[in-house]
């Protein structure tokens, strides 16, 4: 025997690391996974060779030792077994494994530890620590701005700003903006910038669980990787490497146009707009109204498709400035409101061509910006 | 024997020129010209006080400013003929619902079998005229004739604000003494080649025996012919009622070159591309067909986030869809077809970060025009 531990464990383990293992494989290694006695634990480790995750979970350790066993195979088998405890055992010259668990009894093949790609470490450089729950709620409201295509590759990764006892992330897809700026509970000396592949910010934010305390964030000098460190968990990914747009920049200083009202309310007339909208571009229109004698405001939410019909609806706004028209992607409107909450949202706007911006009231620190579509009025 | 069709041709007379003067009446009699004012401006449109001069549509401005130098020159607003435009069609859709839009500022309309409600196809013309001048404060020229062929030139007859009729059975003596120029397809290339075989006129070319023809203008030559004598049996085609555009073409011998493969999926992208901007419309999906040696035929479709109408945006997606196909299977080309698909109205997503979404558009109109006016060879794309 090499190994005993809970299947509980061992299935939370793999589903931790098992988005970091390679689907579309170079070196066939990395679509295993690897298993490591550490001390008196198991080390769980997958790697795309861009992000590496690791973890540890309690086990009874007979002897030393580690072994890749392919993740898949190993994953989809584990979720099959009983709640029970599995003993694993290594095959000679460590090139697989005997898995045994109430009455099932398996045997895998896998290859040498050696062969696995070694894990960056990342010692030195700099480290901030932040509120797992406030860095989780950072990431789901400024990751969905980041592009998905990588024409641009700065652009589908965030930008991480560290100054003082503030970190701000940045994701922009070249039609939208993300910013928000959160409180470290420790701050560092030097302000540091670098960039962070979206996708290893949704995998921070994925494996952040409520339980969570806080996250350790440490950079290399010079910036090429970075490891995020909470519980049982650490992740270490390679940074994006090039010049991330000055998006300071890119946020209006003022407005012609403020609308304030109900995310809920916004949120319902876009999701009701976007029905209709589906079949051509998404294009929703926005028409924001000033009341007349000090009445109420509104905002009327319009759709068109040519061929089925449209929609027209509207809700109370407060609105401060003139009559203002613009025209957006419902995708768009609908990924930022849907991050917001309950509570209140304001629109500001200037005119059909400029950017519109969008921020929660009750959360200063945070700013949305998002191009409109050019449409016939 | 099929029904004779009556087919309208609607042609607003110096169209930009005209829609600035129905918002502007100072402008009325003034010698005005349309277009780019820059260092390589061109006439979008010049109005019938500046043609004595000899300004015409397409030419470099700098040369219009040297013809008529106190001509007044305003740049184009597009978003006023689009308006004005969208009203145009409206009025020729009450008469009609078969109406096919070629541009802003022109339309056929399939007027078979409305004399019941209309009365005589004149009638109708001059209600259509009254209505565009009353509504739009513009003028237009109306073609009647059976096709849309001979619509089309009839058009052209008594501009400004005429109207011409070409009766079934007088096609072809109306169109024989024309400069070959005159018939729609035949550009300064063809009409060279035609002139090298004596043949100057559409009365010669429709007497022309095919056998020597083909020889100098290929596979077109039987469809030229018939063409020269007003035989033109096409339908209208209501683009903006399609869901999608698209071209092919066949080619003589298969290729597997891929200078010339890339070549086509440029022409056909950009005659596709013109097709589509002539609906007023927007494409969001491009497809790309290639049928090989041995009849296999594959498909292959791409919808990028942001919709479109410029030939850059077709060429580029069709280009990366004949790649992808190409490394599936790389083999002798018989075929190579270009659509556009999942039409939507107009829009532009702008963007963050560079604004070069509507100067692309920009020269994709720009080149619809100068094609409309000197043919579909007057303009190319130069090699990559």
């Amino acid at each position: 025997m090499w190994i005993t531990c809970l299947q509980e464990n061992m299935s939370r383990g793999l589903g931790v690391v098992g988005r970091a293992v390679a689907t579309r494989a170079t070196l066939p290694v990395t679509q295993n996974v690897l298993l490591t006695t550490d001390q008196s634990r198991l080390k769980l480790t997958a790697t795309n060779l861009e992000i590496a995750i690791s973890t540890w979970i309690g086990a009874q350790i007979d002897h030393e030792g580690s072994v890749t066993i392919p993740a898949r195979l190993l994953t989809e088998f584990v979720n099959q077994l009983p709640d029970d405890k599995i003993e694993i055992d290594l095959l000679d010259g460590s090139k697989g494994v005997t898995l045994e668990c109430a009455r099932f009894k398996a045997s895998m093949n896998g290859t040498d530890a050696e062969e696995f790609p070694p894990i960056p470490t990342v010692e030195g450089g700099t480290t901030v620590v932040v509120p797992a729950d406030v860095l989780k709620g950072a990431i789901e409201r400024v990751a969905f701005a980041a592009a998905t295509e990588d024409s641009r590759p700065v652009l589908t990764g965030i930008k991480v700003e560290i100054a003082g006892n503030k970190l701000t992330l940045a994701a922009a897809d070249g039609f939208r903006l993300g910013v928000e700026t959160v409180e470290l509970v420790a701050g560092v000396e030097e302000d540091m910038g670098f960039i962070v592949p979206a996708k290893t910010m949704q995998e921070v934010q994925r494996l952040i669980s409520d339980r969570a305390d806080d996250i350790t964030i440490t950079v290399t000098e010079p910036a090429s990787q970075v490891l995020f460190k909470f519980g049982d968990i650490e992740i270490v990914s390679q940074l994006v490497q090039g010049a991330f747009p000055d998006y300071g920049k890119l946020i209006p200083a003022s407005a012609g146009t403020t609308a304030t009202m109900k995310v809920e309310d916004f949120l319902q007339a876009t999701r009701a707009a976007a029905v209709f909208a589906r079949d051509g571009s998404g294009i929703v229109r926005l028409i924001v109204s000033p009341g007349e004698d000090g009445e109420k405001g509104k905002v009327t939410v319009e759709s068109r498709a040519e061929e089925i019909g449209g929609d027209e609806g509207e809700f109370d706004a407060t609105i401060d400035g003139d009559e203002a028209k613009v025209a957006f992607d419902s995708r768009y409107l609908l990924d930022v409101l849907g991050v917001l909450g309950s509570g209140t949202v304001t629109l500001e706007t200037t005119t059909p061509s400029s950017p519109g911006v969008i921020r929660a009231t009750d959360r200063e620190s945070y700013t949305h910006v998002v191009m409109p579509m050019f449409v016939q009025w | 024997m099929a029904v004779e069709r009556t087919i309208f041709h609607v042609d607003i007379d110096a169209f930009f020129a005209a829609a600035e003067r129905s918002i502007n009446p100072d402008l009325i009699g003034k010698l005005l010209i349309i277009g780019g004012t820059g260092g390589r401006g061109v006439v979008a449109c010049a109005s019938y006080e500046v043609r004595p001069y000899g300004v015409r549509s397409a030419m470099p401005m700098s040369r219009a400013l040297r013809l008529c130098p106190n001509a007044l020159v305003m740049n184009s607003s597009h978003d006023l003929y689009g308006k004005i435009s969208k009203s145009f069609m409206a009025i020729l859709r009450d008469y009609t619902p078969d109406v096919q839009v070629m541009s802003v500022d022109e339309a056929y309309m399939d007027m078979t079998g409305t004399e019941g409600l209309y009365g005589p196809p004149e009638k109708a013309g001059r209600a259509v005229k009254d209505r565009v001048r009353e509504e739009l404060k513009l003028t237009a020229s109306i073609g009647i004739a059976p096709s849309r062929l001979v619509a089309k030139i009839a058009s052209d007859e008594r501009k400004p604000d005429g109207m011409f009729t070409v009766q079934a059975g007088d096609e072809a003596a109306y169109l024989a003494p024309m400069p070959v120029r005159k018939l729609p397809g035949i550009g300064p290339r063809a009409a060279e080649k035609l002139a090298r075989l004596g043949i100057q006129t559409l009365g010669q070319l429709a007497a022309f025996p095919e056998g020597p023809l083909r020889r100098e203008m290929g596979n077109q030559s039987s469809r030229l012919i018939e063409r020269a004598k007003g035989i033109d049996n096409s339908e209208l085609s209501s683009e903006t009622q399609s869901r999608s555009i698209s071209s092919e073409t066949t080619f003589h011998a298969d290729s597997t070159d891929r200078a010339f493969l890339d070549k086509t999926v440029a022409d056909l992208s950009e005659r596709v591309g013109r097709r589509l901007r002539r609906t007023g419309k927007h494409a969001r999906s491009v497809s790309l067909k290639l049928r090989y040696n041995d009849f296999t035929t594959l498909t292959r479709h791409n919808t990028p986030h942001v919709s479109f109408d410029g030939d850059a945006r077709i060429v580029e997606i069709a280009t990366a869809l004949l790649d992808a196909t190409l490394k599936q299977r790389n083999a002798p080309v018989r075929l190579i077809g270009v659509g556009v698909e999942n039409l939507s109205e107009p829009a532009a997503q702008l963007s963050l970060l560079d604004s070069t979404v509507k100067d692309v558009s920009t020269l994709s109109s720009t080149l619809d025009r100068i094609r409309d006016r000197f043919g579909d060879d007057s303009v190319s794309r130069g090699p990559r």
